[in-house]
């Protein structure tokens, strides 16, 4: 399973505002508070941890099917800039994030893959299809099928799904959108790397 | 203890600056998601739960934001948190 989560710097800057009374104990752990209010950099500290945690939900979600909204259940341990983990009902998982100055994006996987493919991109809702024209062009080159017989179906949780010719296929996709930036990426069980 | 249709009403003020889906808001009712329907980022779940907190003067407590995924739920615990007041 897999789960990603982007999050577009400026965006966030405009629309969300972590200093008002009470998000931080909504969201952190004491722990985590701990570490954001040591940070060097809090704002970044706070939005990497969600993404953490969002990346980590958004597995989570698949296997449990059941949705939830409990930020502060979700824990997230910092190794370094990049490698974090995090527990979540009695589970472990790794998560890699990446933070540059316009966008943090991590990604959190328990699948046994080395096969893995990330796209992060500037989103513009009027292409909103093309996007989904070149990740069916990815697929298509690897489960030997044409584009065109490749649907993306999202279900009732809101994860998408890929299918060859209505046939459901071995591939993990997660889809993260935020603001300006779009990011998908995908899990190949199969041997074939993308 | 202010009635159901006053409470939607208050809980669609509140929800308005976050909504990114104008047609699923003009049809707001009780089984409107607040992510699959109104696309409302889930940072901003934590503003709606805080604004709602200033809004009655209740606490809402990390149980019940959990619960606050739809206009439903959210006006049960409303509902639930006001009459414990």
């Amino acid at each position: 399973m897999i789960g990603n989560d982007i999050i577009d710097i400026a965006y966030t800057r405009q629309h969300s505002d972590w200093t008002r009374k009470g998000f931080l104990n909504k969201v952190f752990t004491k722990d985590e508070q701990s570490y954001i209010t040591k940070s060097n950099d809090p704002f970044g500290a706070v939005w990497r941890l969600w993404s953490m945690k969002e990346s980590v939900y958004k597995l989570h979600l698949r296997s449990t099917q059941v949705r939830s909204f409990y930020p502060s259940k979700i824990i997230c341990h910092v190794l370094d800039d990049k490698i974090g983990i995090v527990l979540l009902d009695g589970s472990e998982y790794d998560t890699t994030t990446s933070s540059f100055n316009d966008y943090i994006f991590s990604f959190a996987m328990d699948t046994d893959s080395t096969d893995v493919y990330h796209d992060i991109i500037k989103y513009d809702n009027q292409l909103h299809e093309n996007y989904f024209a070149t990740i069916k062009n990815k697929l298509a080159i690897n489960l030997d099928c044409k584009s065109v017989e490749i649907d993306i179906i999202k279900n009732s949780f809101g994860i998408p799904q890929i299918y060859c010719k209505d046939k459901k296929q071995d591939v993990f996709i997660s889809i993260t959108h935020h603001g300006n930036f779009l990011a998908w990426s995908l899990v190949s069980t199969k041997k074939e790397p993308f | 203890m202010k009635g159901k249709a006053t409470l939607i009403n208050d809980l669609k003020e509140i929800v308005k600056p976050y909504i990114q889906d104008q047609e699923a808001f003009d049809n707001i009712n009780e089984e409107t998601d607040f992510i699959n329907d109104l696309k409302i980022n889930s940072a901003n779940l934590v503003d709606i739960a805080l604004d709602i907190e200033d809004k009655y003067d209740i606490e809402i407590d990390n149980d019940a934001m959990d619960r606050m995924l739809n206009v439903k739920s959210s006006l049960e615990v409303i509902q639930t948190k006001i009459a414990s007041k």
